[in-house]
């Protein structure tokens, strides 16, 4: 290494992933002062301050040198914090201020995390992504901030030092006090402890709604629910997380990095094992729901991704946020683009979708009369788009249950168990669906719904006859025929049904019920 | 400013003058004012026009104490009086270059070139 150079590396990120940073710092003489170049954003040109203050507050002297700062590639914008500790480490090393023990290659090492002014690390979003893009790197050895270190803990063949402060780092490379390596943890091993947030044993009654929860969580099929207020649609919809079957380590990962950029995961949190259930407000922006910003982050499409997107008072929400749905709903990715960054972000979710009847929500209920026009409820009605109405698989009515009901019924079956049945139906569309990139049901293509459809002359006449008297597009045909092979599997059974089909075609009624009228 | 104060200011320059005589440079002249402020040695190293700012902390070894006080604010307000001392002397198209001296309990450093004031200004 040049005397007065020197090079550190670290991690940018664009998007979900990362890529390689270099952090050269060149010292030489002149008025003290430092100058960061490479295209940094304000929170990286501020970390000069930062950076000062950590190395004094360190007990190290900060050389009264003229420092300048690269941050390789120099035509990739940095953002963020994360490059506060790689930059003090360089300009120790470069002005000779730190001492790397023998046999200590520091050019091997990936540094990040942001300084404090009193020297301490503190967690920086997207430290996943880092730590993959490291490992596909072939590099083996980070040093992190130590509430970054848990989250991390589970990727394969890393040695991953969890640091409170610069002075621990400093040691550490030094050889003063070594700082010991974070245990790897087995994801088998997190998983143990999966907390149920909401259990179906607590939803009394409503024996329509919970099978079609259970069809939908079987399939992975999007779902909407129709019914006056209190009905507990949006109970239903917040049991569907323990429903489904749990994440996968691939799966958990690839969820995690999207809410680690996005800054979601509280710190010193782990790896994500529970499936994300978002549930956005219906004053949403298309922004907040696709993703957008200066800096192209990620939406609630991709923070639901591998779990549940929840729309509670879907007519409510604005018409171009619902249609930017579409999208997703049919590629399970969203691109977004913005002026300085492009992101694809993985949004491949479950939509869950509760909405009234009518305006004043009592339209057809048992207990309370409607007070709408029927203008009115065609209004309501009419901010769901058909286009969006048939992407959704299911939809049911839930009907208020009586409170007299409610307390003498007896306790309802628990989540535990009817995951157990999703389970089983989800393996055979594992085994069905091996070798191709289709994972459940819902996500089936059109040309391979003959080779995995297989119906008998006569549940076709009966699927052929719905069909013709619903007046139901091509798009829900085909819908139908998904749900179907969901109940067929949920029994167990090869080919599909004509009570397979039959239950299919009643979770489309309502389409005809409240919107072809 | 306090009496002590300006008299530690005073004896560095003189030490700063002395330096750089050694180094073969010649006075024009000291504390030269202006509005803008004021120029603590102004001399001249062969044709080129030096405008030295001397800094001296007696009380630190520190290095670098002095020397990071020459703020950008600083070092704009030297160029403004200089640039107002080459226009009354008519000689706007001559070389020169900004000096920064450092003196405390440890000894001197000498910054030749120390800052270059961009833009509107030269």
């Amino acid at each position: 290494m040049i005397e007065n150079m020197a090079a550190i590396r670290t991690f940018g990120l664009s998007g979900v992933a990362g890529f390689p940073v270099q952090v050269e710092v060149f010292s030489t003489g002149g008025l003290p002062g430092l100058e960061v170049i490479g295209l940094p954003d304000a929170s990286v040109r501020e970390s000069r301050e930062r950076v000062n203050a950590a190395i004094l507050n360190s007990g190290r002297k900060m050389p009264p040198r003229r420092m300048t700062i690269n941050l390789a590639p120099a035509d990739t914008r940095k953002e963020g914090p994360s490059f506060d500790l790689p930059i003090a480490i360089g300009i120790l090393a470069a002005n000779g201020e730190l001492l790397p023990r023998t046999g200590l290659n520091i050019d091997r090492i990936v540094f990040f995390g942001e300084l404090g002014l009193d020297g301490r690390l503190q967690p920086v979003n997207g430290a996943l992504s880092i730590v993959i893009s490291a490992s596909e790197q072939g590099l083996t050895e980070v040093i992190l901030p130590a509430d970054n270190a848990r989250e991390v803990s589970c990727i394969q063949g890393m040695k991953i030092y969890p640091a409170r402060s610069l002075t621990e780092v400093i040691d550490h490379l030094e050889g003063k006090a070594m700082i010991s390596p974070q245990e790897q943890q087995d994801y088998a091993d997190l998983q143990l402890q999966t907390p149920v947030l909401m259990d179906l044993s607590q939803v009394r009654g409503q024996q329509g709604a919970r099978r079609a929860l259970e069809v939908a969580a079987a399939g992975g099929h999007n779902m909407l629910m129709i019914g006056a207020p209190g009905s507990g649609k949006t109970m239903m919809a917040r049991c569907l997380p323990g429903i489904l079957p749990p994440l996968s380590f691939a799966e958990s990962l690839e969820t995690t990095r999207i809410h680690s950029i996005a800054g979601q995961l509280a710190p010193g949190s782990g790896l994500m094992i529970q499936r994300p259930f978002r549930a956005p407000h219906h004053s949403a922006s298309v922004a907040s729901l696709i993703g957008g910003g200066t800096n192209a982050r990620p939406g609630e499409v991709s923070l639901a991704h591998n779990g549940v997107l929840f729309l509670d008072e879907l007519p409510e929400f604005s018409r171009s946020a619902l249609e930017s749905l579409r999208q997703p709903l049919e590629d399970g990715v969203v691109t977004v683009s913005r002026i300085r960054n492009q992101a694809r972000y993985q949004s491949s979710f479950m939509l869950i979708a509760g909405m009234n009847p009518c305006p004043c929500g009592y339209f057809g209920s048992r207990q309370r009369d409607c007070r709408c026009s029927p203008t009115e409820i065609r209004r309501y009605l009419d901010q769901v788009s058909g286009p969006l109405l048939d992407r959704i698989d299911l939809q049911i009515e839930v009907d208020s249950v009586p409170v007299t009901e409610i307390s003498e019924a007896p306790a309802a079956e628990s989540s535990a168990s009817v995951a157990k049945r999703v389970r089983a139906a989800r393996k055979i569309q594992q085994e069905r669906y091996r070798g191709t990139s289709i994972h459940c049901n819902a996500r089936l293509d059109n040309a391979s719904i003959d080779e995995f459809c297989p119906m008998s002359t006569e549940t076709k006449a009966i699927l052929h006859m719905a069909v013709d008297k619903m007046h139901l597009s091509m798009r829900a045909y085909h819908r139908i025929i998904k749900v179907a092979r969901t109940i067929a599997d949920m029994s167990g059974n090869r080919n599909i049904g004509p009570a397979d089909i039959a239950e299919a075609v009643q979770y489309r009624e309502l389409d005809q019920k409240y919107w072809r009228k | 400013m306090k009496k002590a104060t300006y008299e530690t200011g005073v004896r560095g320059e003189e030490i700063a003058e002395q330096y750089l005589r050694e180094l073969g440079m010649r006075t024009m002249e000291r504390r030269h004012r202006e509005k803008a402020g004021e120029i603590d040695l102004i001399m001249e190293d062969g044709k080129m026009i030096v405008f030295i700012e001397v800094k001296t902390r007696f009380s630190t070894n520190e290095a670098g104490e002095g020397l990071r006080a020459v703020t950008p604010a600083k070092q704009r307000r030297i160029a403004k009086s200089a640039m107002l001392f080459l226009q009354k002397h008519g000689w706007l198209n001559r070389a020169v270059r900004f000096d920064v001296i450092e003196i405390n309990r440890d000894g001197i450093t000498h910054i030749p070139d120390a800052f270059q004031p961009g833009g509107m200004m030269f």
